[in-house]
């Protein structure tokens, strides 16, 4: 930062001002206590919080981020695998195989077998409200499970459901 | 004699405790009535909601910086984005628009964008409006349209006192001294109608003007012809809306993926302000309660002050009293002189503090680029009289109570 | 309250002053009954502390009458409220005092035009000067107090008293501060002014030389019966 910025904030400070801007009300970064999920959907651990698995449901659609651990969720991590198999249990369902196919996220430079960003479709995500899905994953190069719960994620150390 | 001549009287006859009660109204009146006016200037300046930017696409560096350089016209920008990565990001399904500028010249003081056309015809500055060039609204002239044109922001036209026709030479930085590029002669064409934004404090030319402008390296030059290598400071970015007008969500998605790139980032403004606020926010009160306290230091000054006159003026008023005078008349005199100590206080308070403006905002105006005006009229301007009548009247209560039970004979000197 | 059109302008019976009350009042004036009337120049002698300055008080309504009636241009003083009273005495009653009581910051014409300010009358500027004029001090109009000689500063005691035109002019030992040399020439001008202005004077004071140019005196020792008594006196 240049050496203005510091004048530039004396001057701040004698500019003053109350009241708050209206903040844009989808997902505008606020700090919580806890993890937070960036794109809305909810948090899963890995390994022992090595990083996150964050998932979304959009109709037909699963979105997972495959995110850092800690408080470190707004940073990406690829991922080498190029599809990964869930076993998904539904209640009242049984259960079910879902492929999560690797989806780069082409501004960030990614491509397949460098991919943080990973895409499944179903019928029957459209109107599930509850499961649980297991898997693995080599993530930061070792070789994790993969337990999702939705929508109530997963953190065993912080309860579950952080959002 | 009138009832006010007498007071006036009185005050000249206690001028130096007077005086000093009134300086001491004055300074803490002029302290409010600065910070105040700072504070309704840099609100109104810096709480409108992006200035219809939605976000920013900018290098990696400080969020904070690239908006106050991006929206504000403020500070530089840390770096240079790639065109290509730009044309990616304004393919995305929910960029509605996306406009891209390059910053780093000044005239007179203002700071010179090179911008895409479309700002000055398409971009909507605040919803549902345009850029003028109305007569009407207080506009001249049209957008440029050659590379050697240029349109000035109104706030800039006034102050370097403008025409259409003028011509001038950009200097490279935003700081005064730096190198001219004297071989380029640019042309106003327009003359932005006010929009009461930071829009009307800059000056723009066309993007590829930047480019080729003398002086330049070759590397530069040739960003103008092959896209591969071109670079911008950055561009703005309107998100499309849902139903209701809201941003779309997916703005969320897009600011997260572009984050992870190397180079680039994008930063929403309404996301950054807020963190600002609340920061100055603290500073902002922590003054404001000087200010008040400073005040209230000098009322109690002004208390104890007509207190101890008092003293002095029982045999007067005494006088007064055996000459006709009511218990009320007498309240009256020492509550009047307190309002009146008051009320001179505080005009002498409010011209002193917009003199401070005046010479502070000069100061913030070299350093930071920020404007204030030393005649802009805050909130405290207009309570400041009916503010002083209170606090004279206040100050002067218990001083009158006393004056008002003050024995008659007691205090005159018989002898029979 | 009703005025009554007569020359009687002071018209007291039965005038009783009490300061204090239960077993610590004392008893300062009791006088049974004393007329004036209008136009007429009265000297009251008496020694000091025998409540002279008291009885003037009550005449300018400045104490209210503890018991009895006392009526000064019509007006009974004694139903008064302490307000109507101030009214009273801003209209009718000009005082002087011994030892001048003259505002130390206001010039001389200041301190007459301060006699009017509170009467019902404007301020008159001529008027004050004319008044100055007649007291012989034109040529320190614009002078302070403390610029002037103790009988400069009586002079305009005299001038200020007669602001008002009040019908009453009160003088409480008005000559007792100045040197002797010009203790004849005050109280002439005083007789003088209030005789040309119509106004009715009272004098109070301890000095023979003074009540030798009264026709009228009162020795307040038998006037006050509250003096008949050993160990009273004014608080």
């Amino acid at each position: 930062m240049k050496n203005r910025l510091p004048v530039l904030f004396v001057a701040f400070c004698t500019v003053l001002f109350l009241g708050k801007l209206s903040t844009y009300s989808n997902g505008a970064e606020e700090h919580h206590g806890g993890h937070e999920a960036h794109h809305g959907g909810v948090l899963n651990v890995i390994g022992e919080e090595v990083g996150h698995v964050e998932v979304r449901i959009e109709g037909d659609t699963l979105v997972a981020w495959f995110v850092g651990g800690g408080h470190d969720t707004n940073r990406a991590v690829p991922i080498k695998d190029k599809e990964i198999a869930l076993k998904v249990s539904v209640p009242g369902k049984g259960e079910m195989t879902l492929i999560l196919n690797a989806s780069p996220m082409k501004l960030a430079g990614e491509k397949v077998g460098h991919c943080s960003r990973f895409v499944a479709k179903a019928d029957w995500l459209r109107e599930v409200k509850e499961f649980q899905a297991r898997g693995e994953v080599v993530f930061k190069g070792i070789l994790h499970e993969l337990l999702i719960k939705y929508p109530k994620g997963h953190d065993p150390m912080h309860g579950q459901g952080s959002h | 004699m009138s009832f006010w001549r007498i007071v006036l009287k009185s005050l000249k006859h206690h001028h130096f405790s007077n005086g000093l009660a009134a300086i001491s109204i004055a300074m803490g009146v002029a302290l409010l009535v600065a910070v105040y006016s700072l504070k309704e200037q840099s609100h109104n300046t810096f709480t409108q909601v992006g200035l219809g930017v939605d976000a920013v696409l900018g290098p990696k560096g400080s969020p904070l910086q690239i908006v106050l350089n991006a929206v504000y016209h403020l500070e530089d920008m840390p770096g240079k984005i790639k065109w290509t990565y730009y044309r990616e990001v304004e393919k995305e399904p929910i960029v509605a628009q996306a406009i891209p500028f390059v910053v780093g010249h000044s005239y007179g003081g203002f700071r010179v964008n090179a911008i895409d056309g479309r700002f000055l015809t398409e971009f909507e500055y605040l919803p549902g409006k345009t850029f003028s060039f109305s007569e009407k609204l207080g506009g001249q002239g049209r957008p440029f349209i050659a590379p050697d044109e240029a349109v000035a922001g109104w706030a800039v036209a006034r102050r370097l006192n403008l025409k259409l026709g003028d011509t001038f030479s950009p200097v490279c930085g935003v700081k005064e001294g730096g190198p001219i590029h004297e071989k380029d002669i640019l042309r106003f064409v327009g003359i932005l109608a006010p929009t009461g934004t930071p829009h009307d404090r800059a000056i723009y030319i066309p993007l590829e003007t930047f480019y080729g402008l003398s002086g330049h390296p070759r590397e530069t030059v040739i960003m103008a012809h092959l896209e591969e290598y071109r670079e911008i400071s950055g561009a703005y970015i309107k998100i499309k809306r849902i139903r209701g007008g809201a941003l779309h969500p997916g703005i969320q998605d897009l600011k997260f993926e572009i984050n992870q790139s190397d180079r680039n980032q994008l930063v929403v403004p309404a996301e950054v302000m807020p963190r600002l606020h609340n920061i100055i926010g603290w500073v902002d009160r922590v003054l404001i309660t000087i200010a008040i306290m400073l005040t209230v230091l000098s009322a109690l000054f002004l208390f104890f002050s007509l207190l101890s006159a008092l003293r002095e003026m029982r045999r007067d008023l005494a006088l007064f009293r055996a000459l006709g005078a009511t218990r009320k008349t007498i309240m009256g005199l020492v509550i009047s002189e307190a309002l009146i100590i008051s009320l001179l206080g505080g005009l002498v308070g409010l011209a002193l503090g917009h003199c401070l403006i005046g010479v502070g905002a000069h100061f913030i105006k070299v350093e930071s680029g920020v404007d204030f005006s030393a005649g802009y009229l805050s909130m405290i301007d207009w309570l400041l009289v009916p503010a002083a009548i209170l606090l004279g009247i206040l100050a002067g209560l218990v001083p009158g109570i006393q004056a008002y039970r003050l024995g008659v004979l007691k205090n005159l000197s018989t002898v029979s | 309250m009703a005025i009554k059109k007569s020359s009687t302008i002071i018209d007291l019976d039965s005038l009783e002053i009490v300061f204090g009350s239960g077993r610590d009042a004392l008893k300062v004036l009791d006088i049974p009954y004393w007329r004036v009337e209008e136009g007429d120049q009265v000297s009251i002698f008496g020694p000091s502390g025998s409540g002279k300055s008291t009885f003037l008080n009550a005449l300018a309504g400045l104490l209210s009458p503890s018991s009895g009636r006392l009526t000064v241009c019509g007006h009974s003083l004694e139903r008064m409220s302490e307000t109507q009273r101030d009214h009273f005495r801003a209209q009718y009653i000009g005082y002087i005092y011994q030892n001048f009581n003259l505002l130390q910051g206001f010039t001389a014409l200041e301190n007459v035009l301060v006699g009017m300010t509170f009467s019902p009358r404007k301020a008159d500027i001529k008027e004050a000067e004319s008044l100055l004029d007649e007291v012989g001090l034109s040529h320190r109009l614009g002078y302070h107090p403390s610029q002037m000689s103790s009988g400069e500063q009586q002079r305009v005691a005299v001038a200020r008293a007669l602001a008002n035109r009040p019908k009453v002019l009160l003088a409480d030992e008005p000559t007792a501060s100045l040197h002797p040399v010009n203790k004849e020439d005050v109280l002439r001008l005083l007789l003088d002014v209030c005789e040309k202005h119509g106004c009715t004077l009272v004098v109070v004071t301890h000095e023979r030389e003074v009540i030798a140019l009264f026709k009228n005196t009162v020795t307040f020792l038998e006037f006050n019966r509250a003096c008949q008594h050993p160990g009273r006196g004014e608080p």
